[in-house]
């Protein structure tokens, strides 16, 4: 496994055969007996036309005895039989292997491969998801986990295997009868693959110069159909306009793909006259065979019916091979995933929140990928029960360092204590254990308002009496009120009979949430943001009045909230600049009082 | 995107729907690629008649071997002329004009996707705003996406049935000389093939409706187990082992399922095997019979055995065909309804397709003297789906609003989430109609102005602003053309996009957005966002600035502005009002804001609470009126006493 560090460059991709070998590996490791049940037909399929050929060749020369009255017609009925059970054969192969038994391995598949991402996700590091390029690497990996995707993967690993031994066993078959007719064969077979290059080539090309174009014009037919842009194309009357722009950018593409295909006919018609030529070659010189004596006219037809069968087969194994190119690129991505790093290493200690103090030494932390440190430096102590403000501009590394705090993220450099427990010591699950979050990107899970609740404390989850005091103290419980289905609404319309909920009211569900686990820590993330001024008092007053000796941290930039804390951290650039309660620091007259009077100014009475 | 009930597939599949839908694509490829479509009939005639021909060269050319076997190389002679037939019709019928099909099939596609995807973007622009906020009619907008695509497929389906059908009359017609009744019998054993095909494809159909819900349950819940913003709160609340339980039950279920489903599809398709591989053994046995008899000859027993083949496998084509034109029939159906829609006049949906407004002829009076007037104004949202699970939901939004707003006033609208303020913005806009009351302009009603006269005049900010990541300019001023400012015709750019700079500068100056032009390297030409190349990325409270600037592009009469301040921090946000109330100096503006610090500016506040007016005047005299305004003021004040 190769561990990338939170900092390092993703690693390119290994070659095609290598992905082509780790994911056979994989897959006959996933479900050994499938898989090679699956890959030893693929091979018999693929002798199957091989099998053919001689057949017709046998068929043929019994069938010219009997014309020649040798024999009664009685004699081709073994032949006729054989042939019926290749076709039998290969009917029955492909059947069962594209739906049954394709379908149990693809399943199995694709639950291994979920379940390997989703335990990646577990375990990897917080920071990573940060990454900037990390979004596109998991995104891609994921792509493999789509429906299709698998079944698609090992059509195309079938067509290529049962083509390519088809290919192989057919030549076989024709050498045996006479080498040069296998030089016949060969130049039929060569100009399908060639073309498929030099058309996969020049569109690659095009599709990279044009890619900005096409992304435009689809950028352009957001605008025009999505719900996001309607109000200002309308208010604004764009419509013309973007019209028009799309007119442009549309017909240039086209008129580029069209000319480029166009070539390809060029290209096309010459590597026919290849193929004509091979295969007037190979008829030909069959031909000259049997009037000379070299070949029966059995094996004539056979090599009729030969030639057709290679030159299609390896036309169809080409067009694939690109596909399945293709796809095992998806691959190659996963498999970067999976390997990615690095992962968590807990140490074991639990924490005791409830009644430690939280020490900040020197705190730094720096985002992956990023040069200069959201949080810089940052030393302060919390004691057990205090509510804490932390107050700032935007960009100034509040967030961050409530993230750090929580323990999601770990510290590039000073330290964090809880109690006498050094961060790096402890055991994350048992600290997360005791807190509770909500963020200013809560999510809205598309299940009942009573699981949305009750996803602060999984345990207690099922409980309708913690659920329903927990939405008591949230304020969620007149949302409930105001629902037909009560707690047992489901939310969001993600899903059918779902019902959404406004702004406000999604903010005491989530505050609820934060209730629910009944936590010695709490952090409150811009908690107000969206929210009417009489709905913020509300959440406000909430977060004020919680009981016992809980530790809360609210991060806002309404500094309205600020004032009734027992303490104020007011950040700047990433620094703590100002320390203290709203008295102290308006008395410094310092950066917090400084934006006090900018907010307050409009209220203050004349 | 298939169809996701089985119910419609049975109305939507009968032969007059699909006739009916064909006949629409192929007027509009009439009218727009006739050229292609005709020489693609031609192309498919051709290919329909190789196999027939084939089995004619192949029999002659192997009986024409067989006489002149180990007669010495003279013979070959006679061999040539059938060689060249052979290579001939193989090489042209086969690679050849699958090229010439490709590109001809490109072009007929590209013609019908300029054409009616450019029909589908205009509909999509004219549709009234209330579409795009219902889900269900929304829906319809989605499944009619790329119809020049869909409507191009369902040519080539049948173009490829046609194919199928050629092939099929003339290989039976070759088996007719040789025994009639094997002809008939290859002709009768295509029915059951469509009629099966047909019918795995129902079950398909069926299968994947109740299918698609489970599967996208099952992605819901390993999209929260590994997106990237869910993991904050599956570490903190631990919730990846419930989430994962859930997973890994609709996951079962959802197997046991699929593997039915292909067990039934394998059991349905080995009976069309079976009859396939009767038929060919029967019809050997009794080729092999002619041949004893002579009344064949060895050529024509290969070619005919061969020609089986090519018939079933037409027979099959013919299956498939059938089972692709009605699925993609009902992707055409989708796409008319899309089209047919109405677009919006008067409080509801009337009938129109091209944009038929002849009461609009007004034009909005300039110069603006008397101000807007709004008289007894209600408004209601068309009934969704959820609306019967709430039960304080009330059924229209706003209820009989009357006020007026003189010119060179700012007027503040403030009231609670949820009240009305910004339905009652986008009614003053244009963009919803109202139920009942009107909106006047110095007397003249909006439903009589011209829409373009009218959204030149009213123009806005809005909350939920869309971010337009094409350059810095054409973010502010896309749609005003730029005769003076564009002679940069490229690929990308037609000439005329380019708005002007100049003119841009006055706007981009009174929101701070020419802050942001200084920043940048190629100051307003720089691409923001992420859709062009070397595009920069820019912060919330930028983009805000920019939205804020569009809306002074236009030197409106009316100036909407909501919560212009949301995205910016206390000091960003001190600044914009500050600078907001120079700017509003001499124009009609209205301000919906929460912060009731900004209320406090305008000339009036209007107080919405539950779809009506209930307050409007002064800060200075709601205050001591000790109304809601006054309520909601002490609330906010109180934090800063």
């Amino acid at each position: 496994m190769v561990s990338v560090t939170v900092d390092e460059a993703i690693p390119d991709r290994p070659s095609f055969l290598k992905n082509l070998f780790r994911f056979l590996a994989w897959m006959i490791r996933t479900d050994p007996t499938r898989a090679i049940v699956l890959l030893t037909l693929h091979f018999t399929a693929g002798l199957v036309p091989a099998a053919m050929v001689w057949t017709v060749r046998g068929l043929f020369d019994r069938g010219l005895d009997v014309y020649q009255g040798n024999l009664a017609f009685t004699a081709m009925l073994a032949w006729i039989g054989l042939w019926a059970g290749l076709t039998l054969t290969d009917a029955v192969i492909r059947i069962w292997s594209r739906t049954v038994l394709l379908e149990r391995l693809k399943q199995e598949m694709e639950d291994r491969l979920l379940e390997q991402l989703q335990r990646k996700t577990r375990t990897l590091k917080l920071e990573v998801f940060e990454r900037t390029d990390f979004h596109d690497v998991l995104g891609r990996a994921q792509e493999a986990a789509t429906p299709g995707f698998f079944l698609n993967l090992l059509g195309e690993i079938n067509t290529v295997i049962t083509g390519s031994i088809t290919a192989i066993s057919v030549a076989v078959v024709v050498w045996m009868w006479n080498p040069l007719l296998l030089l016949a064969l060969i130049l039929v077979s060569l100009p399908p693959p060639i073309s498929r290059m030099i058309q996969g080539k020049n569109t690659y090309l095009l599709k990279r110069e044009q890619t900005q174009l096409e992304r435009l014009r689809a950028y352009l037919e957001r605008i025009a159909t999505s719900r996001e842009a309607a109000k200002e194309t309308r208010v604004f009357s764009l419509g013309p306009t973007i019209l028009g722009w799309w007119d442009h950018l549309y017909w240039r593409v086209a008129n580029q793909t069209y000319t480029q295909q166009k070539n390809h006919l060029l290209v096309g018609g010459f590597l026919s006259a290849m193929t004509l030529i091979g295969l007037a070659a190979g008829i030909g010189w069959s031909a000259r065979e049997v009037v000379t004596g070299g070949l029966s006219a059995g094996q004539f037809a056979a090599m009729m019916v030969a030639l057709r069968e290679v030159s299609e087969g390896v036309d169809r194994v080409a067009g694939r091979f690109f596909y399945l190119a293709n796809r095992l690129l998806n691959i190659a991505d996963l498999f970067i995933y999976l390997d990615l790093g690095p992962e968590r290493v807990d140490g074991g200690v639990s924490p005791e929140i409830e009644n430690s103090e939280l020490t900040v030494r020197n705190l730094s932390f720096r985002y992956p990928q990023s040069e200069r440190s959201a949080v810089k430096n940052v030393t302060f102590t919390i004691s057990p029960g205090e509510r804490v403000a932390v107050v700032g501009a935007n960009g100034s590394g509040k967030t961050t360092l409530v993230k750090v705090l929580l323990g999601l993220f770990e510290p590039s450099g000073g330290e964090v204590r809880y109690g006498a427990i050094d961060a790096r010591e402890l055991d994350r699950d048992a600290l997360w254990d005791q807190s509770a979050a909500v963020f200013h990107d809560y999510t809205r899970f598309a299940f009942t308002l009573g699981e949305n609740i009750g996803f602060g404390r999984t345990e207690k989850m099922n409980l309708s009496q913690e659920v329903e005091s927990a939405a008591r103290l949230g304020g969620a419980d007149s949302v409930a009120a105001n629902l037909a289905r009560g707690y047992g609404t489901v939310l969001t319309t993600e899903f059918d009979g779902g019902t959404e909920l406004s702004g406000g009211e999604w903010q005491r569900v989530a505050i609820s949430r934060g209730f629910m686990r009944n936590a010695a820590m709490i952090v409150l993330d811009e908690p107000t943001a969206s929210l009417d001024p009489r709905a913020e008092a509300d959440v406000i007053r909430r977060f004020l009045s919680m009981a016992g000796g809980r530790t809360a941290f609210v991060v806002s930039h309404r500094l309205g909230s600020a004032r009734f804390c027992d303490r104020i951290l007011v950040m700047r650039e990433g620094r703590l600049i100002e320390n203290g309660t709203h008295d102290e620091l308006m008395t410094e007259k310092g950066e917090y009082a400084k934006m006090w009077d900018l907010q307050a100014q409009w209220y203050l009475e004349d | 995107m298939a169809t996701s009930d089985p119910d419609k597939w049975d109305r939507r599949s009968n032969s007059r729907a699909v006739l009916s839908n064909f006949r629409w694509v192929w007027t509009h490829i009439w009218k727009g690629a006739r050229i292609q479509a005709l020489a693609l009939i031609l192309v498919e005639l051709m290919l329909g008649i190789q196999p027939a021909l084939l089995i004619h060269v192949v029999r002659n050319l192997i009986d024409v071997v067989v006489e002149k076997a180990g007669a010495g190389i003279e013979g070959f002679a006679a061999i040539l002329p059938w060689l060249v037939a052979y290579g001939g019709t193989l090489l042209l019928t086969n690679k050849v004009l699958w090229n010439v099909r490709d590109a001809l099939q490109l072009r007929l596609e590209q013609n019908l996707s300029g054409a009616l995807g450019r029909r589908f973007l205009d509909k999509s622009c004219r549709l009234p705003l209330v579409f795009f906020e219902n889900t269900a009619s929304y829906d319809r907008l989605e499944r009619a996406g790329n119809p020049g695509r869909l409507a191009g497929r369902l040519f080539s389906s049948v173009m490829h049935g046609f194919e199928s059908a050629v092939k099929v009359i003339t290989v039976a017609a070759i088996f007719a000389p040789v025994s009639p009744w094997i002809s008939l019998i290859l002709l009768a054993v295509i029915v059951p093939q469509i009629r099966m095909e047909i019918e795995q494809s129902r079950m398909f159909m069926s299968f994947t409706y109740g299918e698609v819900e489970e599967q996208r349950r099952a992605r819901y819940v390993d999209r929260l187990l590994t997106g990237r913003a869910e993991q904050k709160e599956m570490r903190i609340f631990a919730l990846q082992e419930t989430l994962t339980d859930r997973w890994n039950d609709i996951r079962k279920a959802l197997r046991s399922k699929l593997f039915e489903q292909r067990n039934r599809e394998m059991c349905g398709a080995l009976p069309a095997v079976g009859i396939r591989i009767v038929v060919s053994v029967g019809v050997a046995i009794f080729l092999a019979y002619f041949l004893s008899a002579r009344l064949l000859t060895p050529g024509g027993f290969v070619a005919l055995f061969q020609g089986v083949r090519d018939m079933l496998g037409a027979g099959g084509g013919l299956g498939h065909s059938s089972r692709s034109i009605q699925e993609r029939s009902i992707n055409v159906e989708y796409i008319r309804e899309f089209l047919d829609l109405p677009e919006e006049e008067g409080g509801g949906f009337v009938p129109g397709g091209e944009s038929i407004e002849p009461q609009r002829k007004s034009r909005f009076p300039r110069p603006f003297r008397r101000g807007f007037a709004v008289e007894d104004l209600w408004f209601a949202y068309p009934p969704s789906g959820s609306s019967e699970l709430r039960h304080e939901r009330e059924e229209s939004v706003l209820r009989g609003v009357s006020f007026e707003i003189v010119p060179g006033e700012c007027v503040a609208l403030v009231g609670e989430n949820g009240s009305g303020k910004s339905t009652l913005a986008k009614i003053l806009l244009g963009l919803y109609t109202p139920a009942s009351g009107r909106v006047l302009a110095d007397g003249i009603d909006f439903s009589r102005i011209e829409r373009q006269s009218l959204s030149s005049a009213v123009s806005a900010a809005f909350q939920d602003y869309f971010n337009f990541e094409l350059t810095l300019a054409q973010s502010i001023g896309l749609g005003i053309r730029g005769e003076a400012g564009g002679n940069r015709e490229s690929e990308l750019w037609p000439h005329w996009i380019h708005p002007d700079p100049a003119s841009l500068l006055d706007a981009a100056q009174k929101s701070g957005a020419n802050e942001i032009a200084d920043k940048l390297p190629e100051g307003f030409d720089t691409p923001v966002g992420h859709v062009l190349d070397g595009g920069q990325g820019l912060s919330g409270g930028e983009w805000q600035r920019i939205a804020v600037a569009r809306a002074f592009t236009r030197n409106p009469e009316l100036l909407i502005l909501d919560e212009p301040a949301a995205s910016l921090d206390p000091m960003a946000e001190a600044g914009l009002y500050r600078q907001i109330t120079g700017l509003l100096e001499n124009r009609t503006a209205l301000l919906i804001s929460h912060r009731l610090g900004s209320a406090r500016m305008a000339d009036r506040i209007l107080v919405l609470e539950d779809g009506q007016i209930v307050e409007n005047g002064h800060h200075d005299d709601l205050v001591p009126a000790g109304g809601l305004y006054a309520a909601m003021w002490k609330e906010q004040s109180s934090w800063y006493q």
